[in-house]
């Protein structure tokens, strides 16, 4: 009991002697610590340390330290210039809205010139000959004029000319004008004044008959591939859902 | 008759001078007019404590021109967070908070460079981080001031090799003599870990410190 006591007091007395400041620790002598000889030994070695540690006092910042210090501070705060404006937050918000905005017109002019841009394109090709079965060529069919120039071979040749430099260059053909030329007339042969063109192909099916080697026949039929225009042009055009 | 003309003539105006001038040269009123963009305030400040943060940063870190550098980056926090800066506490509390906090950032970034060392295999007798090997240098010297040169170099090589969350509080207390309130401040945490943590740096040092004891 009496040890239980005493390493209570123990205790107690090195915890207050570690919380005296140095000074304290001079003056100050707790009963315990005069009649305990491990206390009193604890509290020379506790105030050689302290003494030790005290001791080393204070290093001196460098002669220069103030210089070099306003040299940084000028230098961050020219770093830092940018930075600040910026970290405004209504500032930051009003130039985020007027990048949106401008980002947003800029977008818009572009897609208002590209759509002009496209527009000239779209009526050419409507009116350019697209196949050889609306728009026969030339040399098959007949002879291409133009109502502004008849007989002459020079300017007859000057559609064909041009027609091989649309497929070259599209972007040169989209911004031709036409509007200034006459419609091209096709001069169809004298038995077909009709404005329709004579359709060649059958309206049969092909019919492909095959025979193996053991003689077994197979018949493939191709169905004709219509687009129409053979029905309209050669006046056959019948209702829906009658066999022709 | 006499009559009093003005109100210095009862005799207080000495008094409120001395308040006065004492305001005007408080920390919280030199950063007051650093604030407002006077230089002369702000040099007033920073000859007031370059030499205690640079000693205290070089008792963390043990690394002289280190040290300037970081107090000289403290300077630098405290002038341009002046407009944020409020007055809940003293200024030193608040300048020793951030000088701890970079030489703690300063420490952790040399740890991580240091990534094999000898003497990680020295461990803590707590589990802790591990401890440097730095046994003191026992053999006699002849000349006073070389011993005492010596000893402190241990004694700093002592501190250097404790750990971080020990070093601060230790050297807050014992070397900047520091009261156990403030160093909670500044190191935001309680007084009673404060308390525990210099006995426990203590303990650490003398053990290191064994010869010199």
């Amino acid at each position: 009991m009496g040890i239980a006591m005493s390493n209570k007091e123990c205790k107690e007395a090195r915890r207050q002697l570690d919380e005296f400041t140095l000074a304290e620790l001079a003056v100050n002598s707790l009963d315990h610590v005069t009649s305990c000889a491990d206390c009193s030994e604890f509290r020379t070695r506790q105030m050689r340390l302290r003494q030790l540690v005290g001791n080393l006092g204070v290093v001196n910042a460098p002669a220069d330290f103030d210089f070099k210090l306003r040299a940084r501070i000028a230098q961050a705060e020219i770093k830092g210039t940018g930075l600040g404006w910026f970290e405004s937050s209504a500032l930051r918000a009003g130039l985020m809205a007027t990048a949106i905005l401008l980002a947003v017109t800029v977008s818009f002019i572009a897609f208002n010139k590209s759509a002009n841009e496209n527009i000239p394109s779209v009526a050419i090709k409507q009116e350019r000959p697209t196949g050889p079965q609306i728009f026969p060529s030339v040399e098959t069919v007949g002879t291409v004029q133009s109502a502004t120039l008849d007989s002459n071979n020079q300017q007859e040749e000057k559609p064909i000319k041009r027609y091989v430099a649309t497929q070259t260059n599209s972007r040169r053909l989209a911004t031709a004008d036409f509007s200034k030329e006459a419609a091209p007339v096709f001069a169809i042969g004298p038995a077909k004044q009709g404005g329709v063109f004579p359709i060649t192909t059958s309206g049969q099916p092909l019919r492909i008959s095959v025979e193996d080697r053991s003689g077994n026949a197979r018949v493939i039929t191709v169905p004709t591939v219509s687009f129409g225009s053979q029905r309209v042009m050669s006046n056959q055009y019948v209702s829906k859902g009658s066999n022709w | 008759m006499n009559t009093l003309t003005t109100i210095d003539e009862l005799g207080f105006a000495p008094a409120l001078q001395r308040e006065e001038v004492e305001e005007r040269t408080s920390d919280h009123a030199l950063l007051e007019a650093t604030r407002t963009g006077d230089e002369d305030a702000f040099a007033e400040l920073v000859s007031r404590y370059r030499n205690q943060i640079t000693s205290y940063i070089y008792r963390m870190t043990n690394d002289y021109d280190g040290a300037v550098d970081l107090a000289q980056e403290t300077f630098v926090r405290v002038y341009r967070a002046a407009d944020r800066y409020q007055r809940t506490y003293a200024f030193s509390t608040y300048i020793y908070r951030i000088a701890t906090n970079l030489a703690i950032s300063e420490l952790r970034k040399r740890k991580r460079r240091k990534l094999v060392s000898i003497t990680g295999f020295f461990q803590s007798d707590d589990g802790g981080e591990p401890q440097e090997l730095n046994p003191p240098d026992e053999r006699p010297l002849q000349d006073f001031e070389l011993v005492d040169a010596e000893r402190r170099q241990a004694v700093q090589r002592a501190i250097s090799t404790l750990p971080e969350k020990y070093k601060a509080p230790l050297i807050l207390r014992d070397v900047d003599g520091r009261s156990y309130d403030e160093i909670a401040r500044i190191l935001e945490t309680s007084e009673g870990t404060v308390k525990s943590r210099i006995s426990r740096a203590r303990g650490f040092l003398k053990e290191k410190m064994r010869a010199y004891l």
